[in-house]
């Protein structure tokens, strides 16, 4: 059925367009809820956050309304003169990268084991392998913070159970990043995995008929037709993807607050971007001119990434239509 | 892969054994969190490896339903969740159809800025919500809440709908068209039917956003028997402790209508999120 | 073939779309309101809904009087149940009614609603927001209600009153005073050999653990506010009025080198569930904790102890915990400032924190209440730790502290950085907040 619609979408599909004010009359009527919506729920906070950014609103003293004043861009000076600032975003950049990269590998894997002919109960399978998805992101966090725990966890248990060594995962730097990486993998990979066996149920069997005729292996049917056929569908889900990576903070703050410390004055090893930004404005301190400003840097930022990432989608999309 | 010759038993024997330790990886977190719940003592912490509770108990259950006003918070989680839904799905089916079927000067930026706007960190204006949900005397509302979980989730669902309903042949509403109906009839009539997965996809994203969330939630209400599941729950915390019990019940709790409702659309998800990606 | 497939999707959209009458019927009769911004999909459906708000009573609302006093508050379990009793009978004979809701992350959520005038009329939470709240108007002073600082010193003890004073100025009513102390199981161990200093007890834990075994514990790498009693006890004022800290000076050092050293003593990932569940499970000997704890030890069947900490060896004086005052304060923009005012004295009384204190083994803020319920030996314990422990300030810089603080103590745990950078580092990172708040 994934095939048929594939072949059809080949079509423009726009209606056929008669008498321009008409059309332009009913699109706009269809677009007003979402404009309405996304103007005030959405935008409403950018420039409130934009005005905020160029006050000094910083500290109980300044709180109040009357208490504050515009002072234009000293809380950019402050948090762009900031080294840690970019360290965070650097390792932020790392993290996206090395979450996106697990999530298709994995998700990959699975989408095709589970496609391949030799397993049975295939839909049971694929039931019970999407139940991380459906489990909220905060029990998610408790849950694994929990097992992640280096004197009572259950990882700990099973690794000492087989002999192998059983660090203190949140404690030390570099394994709770690794938790975090292996916390969020398994949030996120049901999403990849499910579009990935969509992905996979485009590609006409018979090319692979072809190769293996051809002489061609399992690696090399994966790296010249399974790859590149699934790029339509992968290429604008890791970016969108990576982008969420960016705005994570949920779950890491829960399992981690971003720590641990190891120096004072340095960030965290899992503050990532956003729980960096929290951490700075709003342990008790009030810093809203602050947070404004970071906000509004981090938007930027993404702003430059999505509309980078949309001329990349729009381009795979064009060729693959 | 689809492989010409039967597979070997050796290779089904091997296929099937890592199918099931990924498959291990992925439920034993909510196993855990099922047999922690069952746990008596609100303590998780013991230093060996228990995979069932020594004396399991619902008490942890008995005190989250009945003790707490978790009935009234699940119900209000409910009618955000539903409310999310509804109204993530009438907003971000009609817009997707005009900018799938309509060709108008700006629908390409259209697209893009509405993404764009999406790439602010709004959980550090959590401020800005409330004032603006104060000035039309919304906050503290349920109302309120579901404004601002549809309007996060309508954008994705946009574009994930866009997408999905480029596939569908115009040649169908064309057709019905010519029978006499307006765009909006062949619209509901031939265009909607066809797009099921991805609305039941839509729909369930609708859901989670109003139903996962408590951030917002608990900065925009403050009145106890407004309050949404995961704002109650987190409320059990209770100074430098946490009641593991009751939160393992309540999570569990939680989490089995979302479960339920992956179950019942889970058919539809890998194609209502292979097209319109 | 497609033709096929349209008339069975069109046989599904028939039940689809009641599906999704259903939910939008369910969904206006339940939350009472049109979804806004939503076009009506079934012009039918729109129908005038039902009332808005749950049927269920609003929070906790005791008695029925017309004058209805809002209480944001973090107090649970049986401690909060019998508040709620005292404040019912309030409600009753006063003919008022009391609306009590337990608030999450409350010094947020007052920061959002109370100058939007959506606020409580009391807040109850602990004096270190004082300052900060004042400043940021956010509650108000109680003289002009009849609550001013003589009224406070007649009634409640000295650290009491001093921690609700704020630029001279009364903000609140004290409830009750949390020190922490050390709590010991019997069971494990004698009074008679509690350690008295902390070389003692550094060297008494070497000799007592083994494996599952710890003779101390404590939450001492996750909160700042348990690493105090041996800043303060080595003799660091840890926020000055003017706003600068002694953490990085040579009896910072010491302090430092002491929680140093209770790494050795103690698991490696130590925070409050894992120290709580030691204690509990007989794996520990002694905790460090506070009066919120013992009911819970009591109740699983423990026979415990208090001891007041031990004299920390670098400066001869004893551990010196912080004295939190939990507190009642005013709200900005309070609808019942009057009824708000007199509800806290009331509250401050001595025969109503008298009789809290037997409940919850809390010390009473009001001193004649303090001499009542003084025999009571877990009373006592506390009261005696008090005596020995530092008012919590209530300037806003206490706000710069606990993250520098929680840092400083990390990086020592973790062993990244020696205690003298680590000290260095978290004096400068106060500093920075510091400087943010002036």
């Amino acid at each position: 059925m994934a095939q048929t619609r594939a072949d059809l979408g080949a079509r423009p599909a726009a209606l056929p367009q008669r008498r321009d004010n008409q059309t332009r009359l009913t699109a706009a009527a269809y677009l007003a809820p979402a404009l309405c919506a996304i103007a005030i729920v959405n935008v409403f906070p950018i420039l409130y956050s934009l005005y905020m950014s160029l006050t000094n609103r910083n500290g109980p003293r300044r709180f109040p309304v009357g208490q504050f004043e515009l002072t234009g861009f000293e809380n950019y000076a402050r948090l762009l003169s900031q080294p840690t600032f970019y360290i965070v975003f650097l390792k932020s950049v790392a993290f996206a990268l090395v979450c996106v990269a697990l999530f298709f590998v994995f998700g990959l894997a699975l989408a095709l084991l589970l496609e391949h002919p030799a397993i049975r109960g295939r839909a049971i399978w694929r039931t019970l392998l999407i139940l991380p998805w459906a489990v909220p992101t905060w029990v998610t966090a408790l849950v694994w913070k929990f097992m992640f725990n280096g004197q009572f966890g259950t990882i700990n248990h099973v690794l000492r159970g087989v002999g192998l060594p059983a660090p203190d995962w949140l404690t030390v730097p570099f394994t709770a990043w690794v938790a975090i990486v292996i916390v969020n993998l398994w949030m996120s990979y049901p999403f990849f995995m499910l579009i990935l066996i969509g992905g996979l149920g485009t590609i006409p069997g018979d090319l692979y008929e072809a190769a293996s005729l051809d002489g061609a292996g399992f690696w090399r049917q994966l790296f010249s037709i399974t790859i590149p056929l699934l790029r339509p569908v992968a290429v604008p889900a890791l970016i969108l993807s990576a982008i969420a990576q960016f705005q994570m903070f949920n779950t890491v703050y829960l399992m981690t607050r971003g720590g641990p410390f190891a120096r004072v004055g340095e960030s965290g090893s899992t503050e990532l971007l956003l729980v960096w930004g929290y951490n700075q404005g709003f342990q008790g301190s009030m810093m809203y001119g602050l947070t404004s400003a970071f906000s509004i840097v981090v938007f930027l930022i993404l702003l430059a990434m999505t509309l980078g990432a949309t001329r990349l989608t729009n381009a795979t999309r064009g060729a693959y239509e | 892969m689809i492989a010409i010759r039967k597979p070997g038993p050796l290779i089904t024997v091997l296929l099937h054994a890592a199918l099931l330790l990924v498959t291990l990886f992925a439920l034993f977190p909510i196993y855990f969190t099922f047999q922690a719940s069952l746990q008596p003592g609100n303590t998780l912490y013991s230093t060996e490896l228990q995979l069932w509770p020594a004396n399991p108990t619902g008490e942890n259950y008995a005190y989250v339903l009945f003790s707490l006003p978790m009935v009234t918070w699940l119900r209000n989680s409910f009618i955000v969740a539903l409310a999310t839904t509804v109204v993530t799905l009438v907003i971000a089916v009609s817009a997707a159809y005009a900018l799938s079927r309509f060709r108008f000067r700006g629908r390409g930026s259209l697209m893009t800025i509405m993404l764009a706007l999406q790439a602010f960190p709004s959980l550090l204006a959590l401020f800005a919500y409330y004032l603006l949900l104060n000035q039309v005397g919304l906050t503290n509302t349920l109302v309120g809440l579901v404004l601002v979980y549809a309007a996060g989730a309508i954008v994705l669902n946009i574009w994930n709908l866009k997408g999905y309903f480029d596939t569908i042949p115009v040649d169908l509403e064309e057709a019905a068209m010519i029978d006499g109906c307006t765009p909006t009839q062949a619209f509901l009539r031939v265009m909607l039917p066809l797009a099921r997965p991805a609305l039941a996809t839509t729909a369930l994203f609708g859901f989670l956003a109003g139903w996962n969330e408590y951030i917002i939630a608990q900065t925009l209400l403050f009145d106890e028997a407004l309050y949404t599941a995961p704002v109650g729950i987190f409320g059990l915390q209770d100074g430098f402790r946490n009641p593991w019990g009751w939160f393992a019940a309540a999570s569990f709790i939680v989490s089995v209508p979302v479960v339920i409702l992956f179950l019942i659309l889970q058919r539809n998800l890998v194609s209502g999120l292979t097209q319109g990606g | 073939m497609l033709r096929y497939t349209w008339k069975r999707l069109r046989r599904r959209l028939s039940w689809m779309l009641t599906a999704v009458l259903v939910v939008l019927t369910l969904l206006l009769a339940a939350c009472g309101q049109p979804a806004p911004g939503a076009p009506a999909v079934e012009p039918t459906a729109a129908a005038e809904p039902a009332p808005a708000a749950p049927t269920e009573p609003a929070a906790e609302a005791l008695g029925s009087g017309a004058t209805k006093i809002v209480i944001w508050h973090g107090w649970v379990g049986a401690y909060a149940a019998e508040i709620k009793e005292v404040f019912a009978e309030y409600a009753q004979a006063n003919n008022v009614t009391i609306e009590l809701l337990q608030v999450p992350d409350m010094p947020n959520k007052v920061q959002v609603a109370v100058p939007a005038g959506q606020g409580p009329d009391i807040i109850a939470w602990v004096n270190d927001k004082i300052g900060s709240n004042v400043l940021a108007q956010i509650i108000q002073p109680l003289e002009p209600y009849g609550v001013d600082e003589s009224y406070l010193r007649a009634t409640f003890t000295p650290v009491a009153a001093d921690a609700v004073l704020y630029g001279g100025a009364a903000y609140a009513v004290p409830e009750s005073l949390e020190a922490l102390t050390f709590i010991y199981n019997k069971a494990l161990i004698s009074e008679e050999s509690l350690p008295k200093t902390t070389d003692e007890l550094l060297a008494q834990a070497k000799s007592y653990n083994g494996p599952d075994k710890y003779l101390f514990v404590y939450a001492a790498r996750s909160e700042a506010y348990f690493s105090a009693p041996w800043w303060q006890g080595a003799g660091v004022t840890l926020v000055t009025p003017e706003g600068t800290t002694e953490l990085g000076s040579e009896q910072g050092l010491q302090a430092a080198e002491l929680i140093r050293s209770f790494t050795e003593i103690m698991p490696q990932q130590i925070d409050y569930s894992v120290a709580d569940a030691l204690f509990k499970e007989g794996k520990a000997a002694i905790i460090m904790n506070g009066p919120w704890s013992i009911a819970d030890y009591l109740a699983s069947g423990m026979d415990v102890g208090l001891a007041t900490i031990p004299v920390v060896s670098s400066s001869g004086q004893p551990g010196a915990p912080l004295v939190g005052v939990k507190v009642l304060m005013l709200a900005n923009q309070a609808r019942q400032p009057e009824a708000s005012v007199a509800l806290m004295r009331y509250f401050g009384s001595a025969d109503v924190q008298a009789r809290l204190a037997e409940v919850n083994k809390q010390v009473p803020a009001n001193a004649a209440a303090q001499e009542q319920v003084k025999d009571d030996p877990i009373i006592a314990g506390f009261i005696a730790q008090a005596a020995n422990g530092k008012a919590m300030p209530n300037s806003e810089y206490i706000d710069a502290l606990w993250d520098p603080l929680s840092k400083t103590v990390e990086a020592i745990w973790t062993g990244a950085q020696s205690p003298a950078d680590a000290i260095a580092g978290g004096a400068r990172l106060f500093e920075e907040k510091a400087a943010l708040l002036k």
